[in-house]
């Protein structure tokens, strides 16, 4: 599972969709390509380059620090976006310890983490896509979507992400999803943007989900 | 008709008003991860018209006519999961069966210590040792050697369930790349030198019947039907040779994952206990599995043979292989399956007679509904169709087409 994210990030940018935006509020609409809502799709924005268009100081939406919590062996949230030099922190709400690791390039680290435990912030220095897993409950996996892009949402169950506190500019928009298909052709996407809310809407290509392998733990 | 009618509107109704199930215990206690976690199955079976292996019979199913009823209820297994974490790295597990039909009514499929140190880096090492089954099935992901799309294994590794366990110590190395990861798996034991004994005995067979440690496997009164009845225990050390298995793999999300196995118990044929002789059992697993599109596709085919010595520098090779092709397609809480199993067996017997040739081909369909995690229903139907020469020694017709039926309620907890 952890070198899909590795894989999936060669192929990620999925749109670039360059335009003018008076809006305040842009709704990313995601789908996979049987037409169903994509949740855990990352969607960020980003000034073209060579347009003009400011770089905001503090309304800024990619967090710069996110939690993620471990319930019933699963990561919760199973993807998330972080600013560039942002951290994450680990929590244990089990009653069990797990064994939180990244042999991602981007980032490598291990901890163990004992029931109730809240890890101190780890921080992600550099762009990229980091693949979690835990060493005892290989079933376990989560993203941390590492971007300098100043605007980022990750899709819900819906498959939207709304982005709001967008200046008017140029932008360009990416979409990234864990199971994005390697090889797949990124969908490209124009706008023309009338009204101050704003939407687009994306198709992405994606792997089936992962089928569970015997537990040996 | 009626009665199958009646019954499968109590099995919904079962699922429908059973109660949410207690989810698995998790704990730490003294410092050690402590796991419980369990399935419990009930049934109707419409069983085969043939007498089953498990009865002593040339039947390929899991239930035979034995019972003499065109439709009975079943308890059973009752799968119990433990395992402890002594550290982060270091684990026990075991899956103990719980079923009234074994030799013991509690017996132990596996039970092992996992030691994985964390990596970060590509490369990853696990170490196991004690008891559990060779990383052959890709169909009994589920716990206690279950299968996750049918509830009868294929015919591979219904026999892997039967006479297939590792004692003894095994080395996992992962590579783990940004799209590929191979996995190399070599492995060393002892205590299954009779392995073999059941495939020579009986053939090949779709059974949810797996067996534990301390079990055994009956075997056919073909030569006395009324004599007393015949087991092989199959977890037993009487030569001082080491069995191995080594093995390669690779998967890519977007592709799959092959796997290739090859298996030697490297048994002495000449060697024996009190009751039981030493099987030399080989064979090459070669496994598949892949998306297209919505569906699921499960493939895996083995080729070996074992020898066992008849006399004094004689020996009798037994010659199999089979194969089978999954579909599996989820929708919603729905999720149906079907199967497709060849199979074959060639005595190389230097005597003349009646020997255990057997040849055959199986189709599966399963059809599962999970109303909520825990609780799934599962209607099966088995369709065997073989020849068997030695069922001509209990006066049969060496073909026989079996059909076996099944609706399964299943929890886990
Ligand atoms: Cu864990």
């Amino acid at each position: 599972m952890i070198p899909r994210g590795i894989r999936a990030l060669l192929a990620a940018v999925a749109l670039f969709a360059p335009w003018a935006v008076p809006a305040a509020t842009i709704t990313a609409t995601v789908a996979d390509d049987q037409g169903r809502p994509l949740a855990d799709a990352v969607v960020t924005i980003s000034p073209e380059p060579g347009t003009g268009t400011p770089s905001p100081d503090g309304e800024a939406s990619t967090p710069i620090s996110v939690t993620i919590d471990q319930k019933s062996e699963i990561f919760v949230p199973a993807v998330v976006a972080l600013r560039a030099g942002g951290s994450a922190m680990f929590r244990d709400s089990d009653n069990i310890r797990h064994h939180v690791y990244s042999f991602s390039p981007v980032r490598r680290f291990e901890m163990v983490q004992t029931p109730g435990e809240t890890s101190a912030p780890i921080v992600f220095p550099q762009p990229g896509v980091v693949a979690i897993g835990c060493n005892i409950h290989d079933h376990m996996s989560a993203y941390i979507f590492v971007t300098a892009a100043p605007w980022s949402k990750v899709t819900g169950a819906n498959g939207q992400a709304v982005l709001t506190g967008l200046p008017a500019g140029r932008f360009v928009a990416t979409v990234w999803h864990p199971r994005l298909r390697p090889r797949a052709e990124p969908p490209v996407q124009n706008l023309s943007l009338a009204t101050e809310n704003s939407s687009i809407s994306v198709t992405l290509p994606v792997l089936p989900p992962r089928r569970p392998r015997a537990r040996d733990y | 008709m009626l009665t199958a009618r009646r019954i499968a509107w109590l099995c919904l109704g079962l699922a429908a008003l059973s109660p949410a199930p207690a989810a698995a215990v998790d704990g730490n206690i003294g410092g050690l991860d402590i796991n419980l976690s369990g399935l419990a199955e009930f049934r109707f079976v419409a069983p085969s018209r043939e007498s089953g292996h498990t009865a002593g019979g040339l039947g390929k199913t899991s239930w035979g006519q034995e019972r003499g009823f065109p439709v009975v209820p079943d308890f059973g297994p009752l799968i119990l999961r433990g395992s402890i974490g002594f550290t982060p790295d270091l684990r026990f597990v075991t899956n103990l069966r719980v079923d009234p039909k074994q030799k013991t009514a509690v017996d132990m499929l596996d039970a092992y210590i996992r030691y994985r140190p964390v990596s970060t880096s590509r490369w990853r090492w696990t170490l196991r040792a004690g008891a559990f089954f060779p990383p052959i099935s890709l169909e009994n992901t589920g716990i206690g050697w279950t299968p996750e799309w049918t509830l009868t294994p294929s015919a591979i590794n219904s026999w892997v369930g039967q006479e297939l366990r590792v004692l003894g110590g095994e080395a996992t190395l992962e590579w783990r790349g940004e799209r590929d990861r191979i996995e190399a798996v070599v492995a060393a034991y002892g205590w299954n030198e009779p392995a073999g004994a059941a495939i020579d005995g009986y053939g090949w067979s779709f059974s949810q019947h797996p067996v534990g440690l301390f079990g055994h496997v009956r075997l056919p009164n073909v030569d006395d039907p009324l004599g007393p009845r015949v087991y092989s225990y199959q977890f037993r050390q009487f030569d001082h040779s080491v069995g191995y298995y080594a093995g390669l793999a690779w998967e890519r999300p977007d592709i799959g994952r092959v796997a290739l196995l090859r298996y030697d118990n490297q048994g002495d044929p000449n060697a024996h206990d009190s009751t039981e002789f030493g099987w030399r059992t080989m064979f090459w697993s070669l496994a598949l599995s892949t998306e297209i599109g919505p569906v699921t596709v499960l493939a895996q085919g083995m080729v070996g043979s074992t020898t066992i010595s008849t006399a004094i520098n004689e020996t009798s090779r037994t010659d199999f292989w089979s194969y089978y092709v999954l579909a599996g397609i989820e929708r919603g809480p729905w999720r149906f399956a079907v199967r497709f199993d060849q199979f074959a067996i060639r005595e190389n017997v230097a005597d003349a007679g009646i020997g255990g040739d057997e040849r055959g081909v199986a189709a599966t369909a399963a059809v599962t509904w999970t109303p909520r995690k825990g609780i799934s229903l599962t209607g099966e139907v088995v369709a065997i169709e073989s020849t068997r020469s030695q069922r001509q020694l209990l006066g049969r017709s060496p073909r026989a087409t079996e059909i076996q039926a099944q609706v399964a309620l299943r929890l886990w907890f």
